[in-house]
């Protein structure tokens, strides 16, 4: 299997290109030439030189320490959220898919009405109500994300349950947890896996999106998504200060596509064999 | 067999990707063809690129504030230089008690639609207006009297020393009585103004001709198409492009600093009567001392974040209101001087020091924080308040920014819900500011509320009772000394009118009052 991952070009550039990001977000206090926040009034919309790698922007404030300064809080809070809807939404869904009866009926029906809604208006409508602000930006995002993970996971368990090999460890005498730890978790994991791959990508995206809409990140605190609205007005002149966090935002979405596209494609025979159904792969997709 | 096709529509979408992002490049690049048509006989006809629609025909209610002045007159106007003038009164009297008022109207004036402009249409539109919007204005209004055409009387109930400049906002303009139905409604834009409105297509365009029969001269140009653009970036394309002749440079502020250095265009610029303002609030810590609102205003320097962040369109603040309201302002204004020793020194005479060293100061226990509100579709507010923010951390003053959208504003302003506001001054077209104490800001019965005191109370009631032209400066003069003494809010900067416009425009001048901005196309014309 491991082997197999490192033979798809896909995985192994998208893996190079995060492994970059997380580097750079690390090591960002220590990459940054100037304080990312100081305004320089005497010196805006500065070409690079060698004080400032990438010039300055509208404030006179370093353009390439604020680029870098930025992956932290965007990836930091992709990474949170990711963390968060995972355990939201893999407990909420195993446990509907598993014990189904009213709980699932319940459980359902919430997950149908709140997919009624395009999962980005939902998380406006709730960091509107909130406010602006990261804490709510990373409340609004988790409260649609963990949808997704609920049904799939659901869907998933409701399969893999009535595989021959729990039916077996059943029989055998195992209790609820020893089953669902043991034999079905281990075998959907790898699927989680591809969602929650292909679900960061989004997620920056979603993050990036809000904080454009002047809902994330406040100033002066650089955020992609809060850079390129920054810079909208001043796209015209200085398209630079708007391509380079478009382009940030761009390729790790890029990088978690290519990574989870290409765990997809391996996962794709398992599934079958497992006798997963093909709409679980084409929900993969979404 | 999915997996293939798969595959295939991933090439596809990739193929697609390519073809959108060159498109998207080619059309950067491509320059605007059409420019300047050949010589031909100078048509003097404008295209306006405007960021607001007509709205609707009612100048009273909701028709578009900044195209009223073209098609309506008031009875009293405030001109270009937002000084008191003859409107379709020609001149008037206050009886000595402040009671009566007796207008002289203008002879041999028509409507747009042949229906004479008279004492009887004055009061048609009074009565009218008494009903609507000009409620308050006309509240003390007793009786209207039409002794003869030309002569107007107005009763009033109590003593109203500013009758005559209640009259000039643009919701007093003056509506041909044919045009407004039984209920009230205004069915056409007819006014006497120096354009009449010949058509409107909603969220398009609308269109004015030159009204030959202005009692002021016809204009000369004879035709203006105002195009609806509400963004100011494609307005200003449209300049570049020739597409538009002229634009307004409101909330344009990018835009306006790159068409200045196109040399097809130039701009004209003239302070306008509202300024931005940033209000502390009084009643809540840290800004209930008086030291911590001088340090935060000798913090920020003004006079160098003005020019070089907002450019034309605002001026470094100079007093306590813009310089259009001249003769009711302070000659020697203390205005906050920007000096971060004395800041600092300011600061920690209050008692603020920072004990542990993080660069954010400390008084027994709670840090100097503060929040800083202001509208999120302002562009100039944001990026000054995210200059002030830097500023003040300089003092060791931590800011955290609190954009919200207009009405969120309005009631964290009304219900005193911030530390730090940042708004517009409100715009009352008047010409003299006393609303801005009495209902606006400074007087204990006041909207707002920000700083009152007793000896202020007693100075603008003094203000709104009296009569003596001579008295009323010094009191204007003595209440701003009052509130700036006590440093309640810091003036931010002069608001500029900005026109921006194609060469061969001539005599096109901003007014002063930005609700009128264009009505120096009555003078303009095409060379």
């Amino acid at each position: 299997m491991s082997r197999k991952l490192w033979r798809k070009p896909m995985i192994l550039i998208g893996c190079l290109i995060l492994l970059f990001y997380m580097v750079v977000a690390c090591l960002a206090p220590a990459l940054v030439p100037n304080n990312p926040d100081e305004i320089h009034l005497d010196s805006l919309f500065l070409p690079a030189d060698a004080t400032y790698p990438l010039g300055t922007d509208f404030l006179g404030r370093c353009s390439y320490s604020r680029l870098i300064m930025a992956s932290r809080h965007t990836l930091g809070a992709a990474l949170l959220i990711e963390g968060i809807v995972l355990v939201v939404g893999v407990t909420i869904g195993g446990l509907a898919g598993y014990f189904k009866g009213w709980l699932d009926k319940v459980i359902i029906s919430i997950i149908d009405i709140l997919l009624a809604f395009p999962g980005i208006i939902l998380a406006l409508v709730i960091a509107g109500m909130l406010g602006p602000g990261m804490k709510n930006l990373i409340i609004a995002v988790s409260a649609v994300h963990w949808i997704g993970y609920a049904r799939i996971v659901r869907n998933m368990v409701i399969s893999v349950k009535e595989k021959e090999f729990v039916t077996a460890a059943v029989s055998l005498g195992s209790n609820h947890p020893q089953i669902i730890f043991k034999h079905i978790l281990p075998n959907i994991l790898p699927f989680i896996l591809v969602y929650a791959t292909l679900n960061l990508g989004l997620l920056i995206l979603n993050i990036a999106g809000l904080s454009f809409l002047g809902l994330g990140v406040q100033p002066p605190t650089a955020e992609w998504g809060a850079m390129l609205n920054e810079a909208r007005p001043y796209f015209r002149d200085y398209p630079a200060l708007m391509l380079l966090p478009g382009a940030a935002i761009l390729v790790i979405g890029l990088a978690f596509q290519l990574i989870g596209e290409g765990l997809r494609d391996i996962l794709s025979p398992r599934a079958s064999q497992l006798g997963l159904e093909k709409r679980i792969l084409a929900e993969l997709e979404e | 067999m999915q997996i293939v096709n798969y595959k295939k529509s991933k090439y596809l979408s990739l193929f697609i990707a390519a073809v959108l992002l060159v498109t998207l490049l080619l059309s950067g690049c491509q320059k605007a063809a059409i420019n300047d048509s050949p010589t031909k006989a100078i048509k003097q006809e404008l295209v306006i690129g405007e960021q607001f629609d007509l709205v609707s025909y009612d100048p009273s209610k909701n028709m578009s504030d900044f195209v009223r002045a073209l098609v309506f007159n008031s009875l009293v106007e405030i001109d270009m230089d937002f000084k008191k003038s003859p409107g379709l009164a020609e001149t008037w009297t206050m009886s000595p008690d402040g009671k009566t008022w007796t207008f002289q109207l203008r002879k041999n004036v028509v409507f747009h639609d042949g229906t004479p402009w008279n004492s009887e249409a004055a009061k048609t539109n009074l009565k009218w207006l008494a009903n609507g919007s000009g409620k308050n204005t006309l509240a003390a209004v007793e009786s209207i009297e039409t002794p003869d055409p030309s002569t107007l009387i107005i009763k009033l109930k109590k003593p109203v020393f500013t009758f005559d400049s209640d009259l000039t906002p643009p919701f007093m303009s003056m509506v041909s009585p044919k045009a407004i139905d039984e209920k009230g409604t205004v069915t056409a834009a007819i006014g006497t103004g120096p354009f009449k409105l010949v058509s409107w297509q909603k969220d398009n365009n609308f269109v004015m001709e030159r009204n030959e029969q202005y009692f002021a001269g016809a204009p000369k140009l004879t035709k203006l198409t105002f195009k609806v653009m509400p963004d100011a970036e494609s307005r200003a394309m449209a300049l570049e492009a020739g597409q538009i002749d002229l634009m307004s440079g409101r909330e344009a502020l990018t835009a306006v600093q790159r068409l200045k250095t196109n040399p097809a265009l130039k701009i004209v610029k003239k302070m306008g009567q509202t300024s931005e303002l940033m209000f502390f609030n009084l009643y809540k810590a840290p800004f209930d001392d008086l030291k911590v609102r001088q340090a935060v205003a000798n913090a920020i320097n003004l006079n160098e974040m003005i020019p070089k962040l907002i450019g034309d369109l605002a001026e470094p603040p100079v007093n306590f209101f813009s310089t259009a309201f001249g003769k009711f302002l302070n000659p020697n204004p203390q205005m906050p001087k920007y000096d971060l020793q004395a800041s600092k020194a300011l600061l920690a005479e209050a008692g603020w020091k920072d004990s542990d060293g993080d660069g954010i100061l400390e008084k027994s226990g709670t840090k100097l924080k503060a929040t800083l509100s202001y509208g999120s579709n302002n562009t100039e507010d944001k990026l000054l308040c995210t200059a002030f923010q830097g500023a003040l951390k300089g003092i060791g003053m931590e800011v955290d920014l609190r954009p919200m959208d207009t009405a969120a504003l309005k009631q964290a302003l009304e219900k005193k819900d911030y530390q730090l506001i940042m708004v517009g001054q409100w715009s009352v077209p008047h010409d003299d500011p006393s609303m801005h104490y009495i209902s606006g800001y400074w007087h204990s019965k006041s909207t707002y509320t920000i700083f009152t005191s007793p000896e202020l109370d007693s100075r603008i009631d003094k203000l709104a009772a009296s009569l003596d032209a001579q008295e009323r400066i010094k009191l204007h003069q003595e209440i701003q000394a009052e509130i700036m003494k006590n440093t309640p809010e810091m003036v931010i900067f002069h608001r500029n009118n900005v026109l921006v416009m194609k060469k061969n425009i001539e005599n096109l001048n901003p007014s002063v009052g930005t609700w009128q901005i264009f009505r120096g196309l009555t003078q303009a014309e095409i060379k």
